[in-house]
């Protein structure tokens, strides 16, 4: 919904605003805890609060602090604040917060690792197979004060790793991400007056996806508005889906405790999803115990169904998406394809942006990633493979490094054809699936460029490149069809989204169902997917997955039969399908 | 002179012949009479490491087949011999929304040199998928894709594909524009030629004044190889890359003309309602206000209704700025009427190559080979490839997906003439 200047939410038309929202928007003082659900209008009303209070309330914008989850969301808000001619306004994530409050008043020179820097302090400290644990090591290292070890070291042990690490932190002036946060806490403990000074900055906060922060961002937070209590908090306890990274799933639940007085609104009206498919959501998150109640209702006037596809094997569940996407998107390319799909029809076509797939692990995606080339979609992976780092591609380069210094080369060649024929032998001598064919040919591009030296400087400067590319040259901005994980998409909204892989070891996680807490929120994981749908919703399950048998998810008993349509294929389709797969068995034999 | 076919899909194009490799494109291409042909899906990785292995650049731009690589079975007569070049071409398929619509549409991009194409392909690869298939499918509007290309090299030329078919093109009624500018906005001028395709010919292209900037080309498109050439694009210039953007760009007298397939062979020319046989001319089907008169139905518009949507001048209106056409039928579809045997058929498959090995390569023997020395071979052939040359055919448009028919005899005559000889 598009708002224009704020002025008209002190004036009519407050239709922009149903009542609850309006209710968030104008209190502004003292603590308030918004449970907004799934589509409900968070940002929506939380840019409007914002709006009130620099418009109706005069009030500064550079002491409103609106703390985001990423810093992408960061950006994004920044950006509709300043559209909406909303400037200065403090948008942040609360690492970024901590980061800026210790580099003013503590340190200003200290450096922030990332992962990789993590890794490389603590290898020394690691001894033989620990090694290989090192990144499970690294997690229970920050997640010590919340979680049970997951690495199988011992307490001792990981109390002696954890010293040493944080002493090689200190003795590199270094910080990492939840040190940032503890760091704070401890400096502001031990100085008084800086936390004074700390929160003179800001005299309204609010904080998003409140649902997803963790013990010492809590803190952080209520130590800031310690003074004058203007705490705004927004999340919705149904879409925690970061308590194993650390956040706490009570974090709304205890919020009035500990804020007295505390108002509480909450978000009910959703304008996202159709009605039939907000059911089936709601009737899933239902089964989850200590939930915060409420219950959402569709304000959406358009219709949308949940189709419930059953396959028999993965080959079959890509040639269903496959056709569900003909029939989205029309056809891609072939003019006798066209005739069949596009003519005839008064169907409005999607475009390649308006398609989401979603699956629980990377390596779904990933092979639908495969499939979706075979067909010729363009997509966007939310966790891009990088070329250079595939297996293929190592391996290739890897060989190539032994040439470089031959006594000979041949003269009269282009580099690039010199290169072909060492993929073309490379590809002969191993056996590379078809993907893996296309990636290594593609390595020509890259060389082309190099066809006027000659063939030994080429190679150096070939290699040079490969060695040194960096793929964070961003995607172009294009459509393309959305692969994400349940986690990426949370946030997101797609007119179709298609959920696959509902197979009860794989939604929910096998290693999740024998742990309660785990299993409700592998259940808020798929609500989570559930509610990006604005149009329609398709749930896929596999009858049997690399010849093992699968049983359907609890999960579509609990979202409930009854409110899904069975997905059936037109006969023909059935029948080329039945025939592709004969043919394939029958070449098997050979 | 030279006769070029700019655009053409290789075997790793859905739906394309298996026999499109280099090898063969390049025989064909002799045999057709074709000059200078196009590469072809140079994006599509496998096919671009062919061309680095076996091409080898001769003139600016343009490229030969390196001479360890030949077709080895097929024959080619030594009146068909020549040197045959290639150029860097390929086909894009872009699919956007542009003002609350999905637009599909084609889009044909010349390349100066295979090193330019190499900085296409890993700039496309970023916006697309360029790995799974001839002709990469592209989430990107017009107006993007054009200035990335040109931000890669001024010598790049789009030009959009066969203009009118319903699907896929510029203008298509299903999901196109009504003009270039609609398409490509403030980059229009980087615009110099549009591609008739089979569905139209120059004459409907002609009645649109806003069409009179653009050259029209002609090409194949073909999926197989004997499809090469069906229609083609005669420039009368060098044969090098920078002199053929020239004539595009800046003397459209550089084109000679085209040679065209006849427009009302296609399925969805005129209008109509193949169910029940009712085929019907623009203005009829608007005296009907769209729908059959017999049964309701909506009737199917074709591309003729399409182009005269959005004409501004009549029927048979010919600019200062034409080139000229060329009107031909396939030589295997001209005997197979004669012979009146299927154009696919063993007879019809001799007398082809009895023709090409006594006269010389296809195109030759459609445009100017003299009547006699083809009498010579054929009588009845040489009498109908006569009446094409002088537009003397009977015409039966395509609708709603039945195939039109182009005939040169009368059935009655065919037999007469049979019987003729008997005697």
């Amino acid at each position: 919904m598009e708002i224009g200047h704020w002025t008209f939410v002190i004036n009519p038309p407050r239709k922009m605003l149903n009542s609850a929202q309006r209710q968030a928007v104008e209190t502004i003082a003292g603590p308030i805890r918004i449970l907004a659900g799934a589509g409900t209008g968070k940002t929506h009303t939380l840019i409007a609060r914002i709006g009130y209070l620099i418009e109706l309330h005069k009030i500064d914008p550079s002491k409103i602090l609106a703390l985001t989850f990423t810093n992408k969301a960061a950006r994004e808000l920044n950006e509709r604040l300043n559209k909406l001619k909303f400037p200065g306004v403090q948008t942040m994530t609360l690492h970024a917060l901590a980061a800026r409050l210790l580099r003013q008043f503590w340190r200003s020179d200290f450096v922030i690792i990332g992962k990789t820097e993590q890794e490389a302090l603590l290898a020394p400290l690691l001894t033989g197979h620990e090694a290989d644990k090192m990144e499970t090591i690294l997690s229970d290292i920050e997640l010590i004060d919340f979680e049970t070890p997951k690495s199988g070291l011992s307490n001792l042990r990981l109390d002696v790793i954890v010293k040493a690490y944080k002493k090689a932190l200190v003795q590199h002036n270094s910080l990492d991400f939840s040190g940032l946060l503890t760091t704070l806490l401890d400096i502001w403990q031990e100085n008084p007056d800086i936390l004074e000074k700390s929160q003179a900055h800001f005299h309204y906060i609010m904080v998003d996806e409140y649902q997803d922060v963790n013990g010492p961002q809590i803190q952080i937070a209520q130590k800031l508005a310690e003074g004058h209590k203007n705490l705004c908090v927004v999340g919705d306890p149904d879409q925690t889906i970061y308590s194993w990274r650390g956040s706490d799933i009570k974090s709304m639940a205890d919020f009035p405790l500990t804020n007295h007085g505390c108002t509480l609104i909450t978000l009910t009206e959703n304008y996202r999803n159709p009605p039939n498919i907000l059911k089936g959501a709601e009737n899933l998150i239902a089964h989850n115990a200590d939930r915060l109640p409420k219950t959402l209702q569709s304000m959406a006037l358009k219709q949308g169904e949940i189709s419930l596809w059953k396959n028999s094997d993965e080959a079959t569940q890509f040639e269903t998406m496959a056709h569900l996407l003909q029939y989205y998107l029309g056809s891609h390319s072939l003019m006798h394809e066209a005739d069949n799909l596009d003519t005839g029809h008064e169907r409005v076509f999607l475009k390649l942006s308006d398609i989401a797939i979603l699956y629980r692990t990377q390596a779904e995606g990933k092979r639908i990633a495969v499939e979706l080339t075979k067909r010729g979609y363009p997509y966007q992976l939310s966790a891009p493979e990088v070329f250079w780092e595939r297996k293929e591609i190592v391996d290739f380069l890897l060989n190539l490094e032994k040439l470089r210094f031959l006594r000979v080369y041949p003269e009269n060649m282009t580099f690039s054809k010199w290169l072909a024929d060492r993929i073309d032998h490379f590809i002969e001598s191993n056996n590379w699936s078809e993907h893996q064919v296309k990636q290594l040919n593609s390595l020509l591009n890259y060389a082309v460029i190099y066809n006027s030296l000659p063939i030994q400087d080429a190679l150096f400067e070939f290699l040079d490149e490969a060695r040194t590319e960096q793929e964070i040259d961003n995607l172009i901005e294009a459509d393309r069809i959305n692969l994400l994980t349940l986690h990426a998409a949370k946030g997101l909204e797609f007119p179709i989204v298609m959920i696959v892989g509902l197979e009860d070891d794989n939604i929910p996680l096998k290693k999740s169902i024998k742990d309660p807490e785990m299993l409700a929120e592998e259940r808020r994981l798929l609500y989570v997917g559930m509610t990006r749908a604005t149009k329609d919703l398709h749930l896929f399950f596999c009858d049997q997955k690399f010849t093992e048998i699968k049983t359907p998810s609890r999960f579509l008993d609990e979202i409930g039969y009854t409110n899904m349509i069975f997905g059936k294929l037109p006969d023909a389709k059935v029948q080329s399908i039945r025939r592709k797969q004969i043919t394939k068995s029958q070449m098997q034999l050979f | 002179m030279f006769i070029a076919d700019l655009h053409i899909h290789s075997k790793y194009s859905r739906a394309c012949s298996k026999r499109l490799d280099l090898e063969h494109i390049e025989a064909w291409s002799k045999i057709k009479g074709i000059d200078l042909v196009s590469t072809g899906d140079f994006t599509y990785p496998a096919w671009f490491k062919e061309l680095n292995k076996k091409l080898e650049e001769k003139e600016p731009g343009v490229y030969a087949l390196k001479k360890e690589f030949k077709a080895t079975d097929v024959r080619i007569p030594e009146k068909c011999e020549r040197n045959i070049r290639f150029i860097l071409s390929t086909e894009l398929s872009l699919i956007y929304k542009k003002k609350d619509k999905v637009r599909k549409v084609h889009l044909v991009i010349l390349c100066p040199n295979l090193e330019t194409a190499g900085k296409i392909n890993l700039t496309l690869d970023k916006i697309g998928n360029i790995k799974s298939d001839g002709r990469p499918i592209l989430g990107l509007d017009s107006h993007e894709f054009l200035k990335i290309l040109l931000d890669i090299s001024p010598g790049i030329q789009v030009i959009p594909a066969h203009a009118w078919t319903p699907h896929f093109s510029i203008f298509g009624s299903n999901s196109g524009f009504d003009s270039v500018e609609e398409c490509f906005g403030d980059l229009s001028r980087h615009i110099c030629a549009l591609e008739t395709g089979l569905s139209s010919d120059p004459a409907m292209n002609w009645r649109l004044s806003q069409l009179d900037k653009y050259v029209l080309v002609s090409n194949s498109d073909a999926h197989s190889p004997q499809k090469l050439g069906r229609e083609a694009t005669i420039f009368d210039c060098a044969c090098d890359y920078p002199s053929i953007l020239n004539a595009l760009r800046h003397d459209h007298s550089k084109v000679a003309g085209t040679i065209e397939f006849f427009p009302e062979e296609g399925k969805y020319h005129a209008d109509g309602l193949r169910d029940e046989n009712l085929r019907l001319d623009p203005e009829e089907t608007k005296k009907y206000n769209y729908i059959s008169p017999k049964t309701g139905k909506k009737i199917t518009v074709g591309v003729l209704h399409r182009v005269n949507l959005l004409a501004d001048r009549p029927m048979g209106f010919k600019p200062t700025t034409a080139r000229g056409v060329w009107y031909i039928i396939p030589l295997t579809e001209i005997i197979g009427e004669v012979l009146q045997v299927g154009g696919a058929s063993k007879k019809v498959d001799e007398l082809y190559w009895k023709l090409i090995e006594n006269i010389g390569p296809e195109f030759y023997i459609l445009k100017e080979a003299p009547a006699p020395e083809i009498a010579k071979v054929h009588p009845l052939i040489a009498e109908g490839i006569a009446r094409m040359r002088e537009g003397k055919v009977i015409k039966e448009p395509g609708y709603d997906g039945e195939y039109g028919v182009i005939k040169l005899f009368k059935p009655r005559e065919l037999v007469e003439r049979e019987q003729m000889t008997l005697i």
